[in-house]
């Protein structure tokens, strides 16, 4: 008895040392941040079948992403992010075994379904490459794992060993594999011979060939539109004659029949119109089905006694068809899914008895704009009472998925549109007429010049919200009926938003305070601009405008039909709804643009297109006649830098001169990357402090712009930094570093430029940072021209970065204050705050007249990366891309949001929260030792009161 | 407090006693036993007269005077606080400074109870020195490094210079 209470002792102390341990306040996770994980859209699916009570649907995406979701819920169980340039060729699933081959077949990996850990990998990394077009899998039944590429043939068993590999390529003399049929033991692999044009035909048994053939094949033969049907037959679609070529592998010839003989046609044969067959067509026999998809749809049989080929159902929709099929026991139903983009209807067709099964068809209505469904994964159940039951996962153009219940509703969605961003940007809105007129007060006591008016006008400001939050209570206790959540969201005063503009046309507009789904838009046309330098970006602007702000998005038409040019699209930025009285498509095409601002406000946006002219957008907006206004366009391909003034012609048109240009050495140097300073930026000091207390001025040009290039010559690897004056095209400063490349764009912040090498000799990544200085005298202390003569004093710094750096970013905060950190984005998806201070360059001796030298606040050469300077903890980024950064409403933080396959949105304090009260405040014990005080006080004064008339008495 | 009693309600009602000094005559009584009310004579000789100036003198000297007497005092107090910021230096730094501002503001009360023929050297010395202790004082701060002597104090009320030109750009953006 009392060894059991001893080991139960024992347990629950050993339990009790297994907590969580997180790198911040457990209570603090997820207070200041939010984190959305995505998988991305949808390319293989399976239902888990292996848990009975908490079913699973398994997932592989698009971007090579692995994952395991909740049939209940959709919600994130594991999920795996492989590797991005290697994309997963196919996913093989059964009971226990998760099978991925990625890299056109070099990498086969195990997973384990329930938990995604990887249990075997094999690479063939080290063989000879070649261009796989064709890749197939199978997990056959005595559990081998069949891999067929075009030239390559392999067995692995399941425990993870290659147990055959067969070079198909020298054994059949040249002859390509374009398909496999596997029917448990015995394998038929086609091959295609171009040189003598024939299909040659192998049957294996355990990878041992049985038999083989040669059939000729004809003239305008297809690999990718033959079909083995039934282990026996091959069906090769021809679409220039619209003919049926078959042939039974103990032919040597095809047999032909044309789609009008076989009552097919007319039909419309296009680029994507094919025939295909499922997996479970070939497991029903003796009969034969595949399906011939074009504008209509039809399942054909195959006749195995005379290569006949008969229509058993056709399907045709004008809208959106898809089929697709499972099978129950002997039972094979195909679904058909059609979608005019408001309600959604499945039928089913039982194929073996050859007619519609009434009782399961659904039809359901769809909430949003999704596009057409695009793929669509069924499971077929037996019911409590030996009716069918079934569920789908559909995927849509947008990229999401959902699961359709036979029930008729949508269990769930996941919406994996964000997985691909192609641009995203900060903005803040204000929700409510009085929210707008404080924040524009706020916004003026930010920028007043006179300290009385400021804090004038903050007091204001703080007694209009205070009215607001009054009103907004007595409207909860008058009314509580039309108290909700969004009218209690209304009442923040300044709401600022991220805006994210999907690779797939999808715009989200998300709270960044809280993470809400504000609106979404999705717009099949819109695709971002492509640039050699960039990858893909969109032009995101809230311009203000008068009586409210306009949302606009600029990018590139994917469909010439819809819009030659570009794809404008104006709306509210609280609502999401289009905005009456802009164009939807403009009729050129943008190459760059400048924003047009009026006391500090974006007020307009001037696109320069392609045979540079300008065009201001909004077109009611007029420029004032003596704006200076400039613009530079980098071309990468020809490595020419070019800028150009526009005056005003007096009326809306515009006088062009091109003004200088920097031709880089096209043979020699390549442009990679490019930065521009931020216009929005918040000086505070315009000067450094040295140790003797002068001054050494900053060199705050607002017009500067940053070029690294890159050599060509492949064998001396180097980096050349260019800072260039975008007015001027003055050259400031240049630099060159022998055997480096560089991958992150650089930062270019205040007076000074950060930017990341790869050191190729000592094969280590480097972080160097310049300052700029105008000197210890200001050049003209009230006006800035780029043409000024300004002599700039460059210092800077080389640290050792100890990581792999992705990106970076500097903080802002709205009046710059708050000193600045460096934001360093790694490759493992963690996010460093890094004091700026640490990385600056020391001062020269002979600037300070200081006995001692300038104090270094890092004296080693590495960067001091502890991981107590993590932002995300243990949420990491997946594939980081970009890290952008907004300033809050408090001067001490800034809104950090962080993008990959993940969305990551922080609070950053760079010098902590010097104006906030701690959250641990302690407003009891302040608001009690106060009434206490107060108590005293009042019975202190009556005492006295009553001694003192004692005291006159005596 | 018998007698004020009385008073209170004398309107009122009949006194029961009281005691009345307001009419007697003082100076037909006899002076106590010991005291005697006598004119000193020749109060106003010569010598005593000047004993009386050079008294005079010597005691506004002495007023005029005190604040450089504190000097050697504020410096000692000055070595021994240090030149780091403390509460303590800081403390001491506004001591030093209170009083002789307070000093110079209040001085023509001071300059009015000056006596004698040196009243304007002794004002002269006695501005000198707080002034002297003024001074004391700020190369105290300057010490301390609170004194905004420096551009680099000022640098936070730069003015934010107007830019002329407007520029954009960057690589093109193309749509293919």
């Amino acid at each position: 008895m009392e060894l059991s209470v001893l080991r139960y002792h024992t347990l629950c102390f050993i339990i009790f040392l297994f907590t969580g341990v997180w790198a911040l306040y457990e209570e603090d996770i997820g207070k200041f941040d939010w984190h959305i994980r995505s998988i991305g859209p949808m390319k293989f699916s399976f239902f888990d079948q292996t848990h009975h009570t908490n079913r699973r649907v398994i997932i592989s995406s698009e971007l090579s992403v692995l994952a395991s979701v909740t049939l209940r819920s959709g919600d994130l169980v594991w999920r795996r992010s492989l590797e991005e340039y290697r994309p997963i060729d196919t996913v093989l699933y059964r009971e226990s075994t998760l099978i991925t081959v990625s890299d056109n077949g070099k990498v086969v990996r195990r997973w384990d379904p329930e938990s995604g850990h990887l249990q075997w990998e094999m690479s063939s990394e080290g063989e000879y490459e070649t261009n796989e077009s064709y890749i197939n899998a199978y997990l056959n039944e005595t559990n081998k794992i069949i891999l067929l590429t075009s030239t390559k043939l392999k067995y692995y068993s399941v425990g993870g060993h290659l147990l055959i590999h067969k070079d198909l390529n020298m054994e059949m003399d040249g002859a390509v594999a374009f398909k496999m049929s596997v029917l448990k033991s015995s394998i038929i692999l086609l091959l295609y011979n171009s040189n003598s044009k024939s299909v040659n035909w192998v049957s294996m048994l355990n990878s041992k060939v049985q038999e083989n053939g040669i059939i000729q094949a004809f003239d305008n033969f297809r690999e990718e539109h033959c079909l083995l049907v039934g282990m026996r037959s091959i069906v090769c679609l021809d679409k220039q004659t619209a003919k049926f070529y078959v042939a039974t592998l103990e032919q040597s010839e095809f047999i032909v029949y044309t789609l009008i003989d076989l009552h097919i046609g007319p039909i419309d044969l296009t680029e994507e119109s094919c025939i295909q067959i499922s997996d479970h067509f070939s497991k029903v026999t003796p009969r034969f089905y595949f399906i011939l998809s074009a504008n209509r749809q039809f399942i054909l049989e195959l006749e195995f006694s005379d290569n006949s080929i008969r229509i058993v159902q056709s399907f045709s929709s004008d809208n959106s068809l898809l089929l697709f099929d499972d099978i129950l026991e002997n039972n094979i139903i195909v679904f058909s899914l059609t979608s005019d983009f408001t309600n959604l209807s499945v039928r089913c067709y039982d194929l073996y008895n050859e007619a519609y099964i009434d009782s399961l068809e659904i039809t359901l209505a769809m909430n949003r704009f999704s596009g057409s469904p695009v793929r669509a994964v069924p499971y077929l159940f037996y019911k409590k009472g030996q009716s069918i039951g079934y569920r789908i996962i559909v995927s849509f153009q947008d990229g999401s998925f959902s699961l359709i219940q036979q029930t008729g509703r949508i269990s769930w969605t996941r919406d994996e549109a964000l997985s691909d961003i192609v641009s995203a940007k900060f903005i803040t809105l204000s929700t409510t007429e009085e929210n707008t007129i404080y924040s524009s007060v706020l916004l003026d006591s930010a920028t007043s010049t006179n300290p009385v008016e400021g804090f004038y006008r903050m007091i204001y400001s703080q007694a209009i919200y205070v009215r607001d939050r009054i009103l907004h209570i007595k409207q909860i206790i008058l009314e509580p009926s039309i108290y909700n959540e969004t009218l209690h969201e209304a009442i923040q005063p300044v709401q600022s938003a991220a805006i994210f503009v999907t690779r797939l046309g999808k715009v989200y507009c998300i709270d960044s305070k809280s993470g809400l789904f504000l609106w979404n838009l999705y717009l099949p046309h819109l695709t971002g601009y492509l640039s050699s330098i960039y990858e893909d970006t969109c032009i995101i602007k809230l311009i203000n405008t008068s009586p409210e702000s306009a949302l606009v998005i600029l990018g590139h038409s994917n469909s010439p039909d819809y819009c030659n040019g570009t794809v404008s699209i104006v709306v509210n930025p609280l609502t999401g709804e289009y905005m009456p009285n802009y164009p939807s498509c403009l009729s050129y095409n943008i190459s760059q643009s400048v924003q047009l601002e009026e006391d500090g406000k974006v007020v307009a946006i001037a696109l320069l297109d392609s045979d540079n002219t300008i065009h201001i957008f909004p077109d009611t907006y007029s420029l004032q006649p003596d704006t200076r206004l400039f613009m530079y366009t980098a071309d990468a391909q020809t490595g020419e830098i070019t800028g150009h003034h526009f005056s005003t012609n007096g009326d809306d048109t515009f006088k062009h001169v091109p003004t200088w240009s920097f031709i880089l050495p096209r043979l020699r140097e390549e442009l990679v990357l490019f930065s521009v300073k931020n216009s929005a930026e918040s000086i505070y000091a315009n000067a450094r402090v040295l140790s003797d207390r002068s001054v050494l001025y900053k060199y705050l040009n607002p017009h500067l712009t940053v070029l690294i290039t890159e050599s060509r010559n492949e064998r001396k690897p180097c980096v050349y930094l260019y800072v260039l004056d975008g007015v001027s095209g003055r050259l400031i400063h240049q630099l060159y570093h022998s055997n480096a490349r560089s991958t992150v764009p650089p930062i270019l912040a205040e007076n000074w430029i950060a930017y990341q090498i790869i050191n190729l000799k000592e094969k280590r990544q480097e972080f160097i940072m310049l300052e700029m200085y105008e000197g210890k005298t200001v050049n003209n202390a009230s006006t800035w021209t780029s043409f000024a003569n300004i002599n700039v004093l460059v210092l800077s710094r080389s640290f050792i970065l100890p990581g792999d750096l992705y990106t970076m970013t500097v903080t802002s905060t709205n009046r710059g204050i708050t000193p600045k950190d460096i934001i360093l984005g790694f490759g493992n998806g963690q996010l460093f705050s890094l004091p700026k201070s640490f990385v600056e360059p020391k001062i020269p001796h002979e600037l300070s007249k200081s006995p001692s030298p300038e104090p270094a606040k890092s004296p080693t050469p590495k960067i001091p990366l502890s991981y107590q300077r993590v932002i995300n903890y243990n949420k990491s980024i997946d594939r980081l891309r970009e890290i952008l950064v907004a300033p809050a409403e408090l001067e001490s933080t800034c809104s950090v949001l962080a993008y990959g396959i993940d969305i990551f949105h922080t609070q950053s304090s760079p010098s902590k929260s010097f104006d906030k009260l701690a959250e641990d405040f302690g407003y009891t014990l302040i608001i009690g030792v106060l009434a206490v005080f107060l108590v005293f006080s009042l019975v202190g004064s009556s005492i006295s009161v009553y001694r003192k008339t004692n005291q006159n008495w005596c | 407090m018998s007698s004020s009693k009385s008073r209170h309600s004398g309107s009122s009602r009949k006194h029961k006693w009281c005691l009345d000094y307001s009419n007697r005559n003082y100076s037909s009584l006899p002076s106590p036993p010991g005291c005697k009310t006598v004119v000193i004579e020749g109060s106003s000789s010569d010598q005593p007269q000047e004993q009386n100036r050079n008294l005079l003198t010597k005691q506004s000297w002495n007023a005029a005077l005190a604040p450089m007497y504190q000097v050697p005092m504020n410096l000692l107090l000055m070595y021994m606080t240090g030149s780091t910021i403390s509460i303590y230096g800081l403390m001491m730094v506004g001591i030093l400074m209170y009083r002789p501002i307070s000093a110079l503001l209040t001085s023509k009360d001071f300059y009015k109870q000056l006596r004698g023929d040196q009243k304007l050297l002794q004002m002269f010395v006695y501005l000198l020195a707080n002034i002297v202790s003024l001074l004391l004082g700020l190369y105290k701060c300057e010490m301390l490094g609170i004194l905004p002597i420096y551009a680099s104090d000022w640098i936070k009320f730069g003015i934010e210079r107007e830019v002329l030109e407007i520029v954009g750009g960057g690589p093109i953006l193309t749509s293919v």
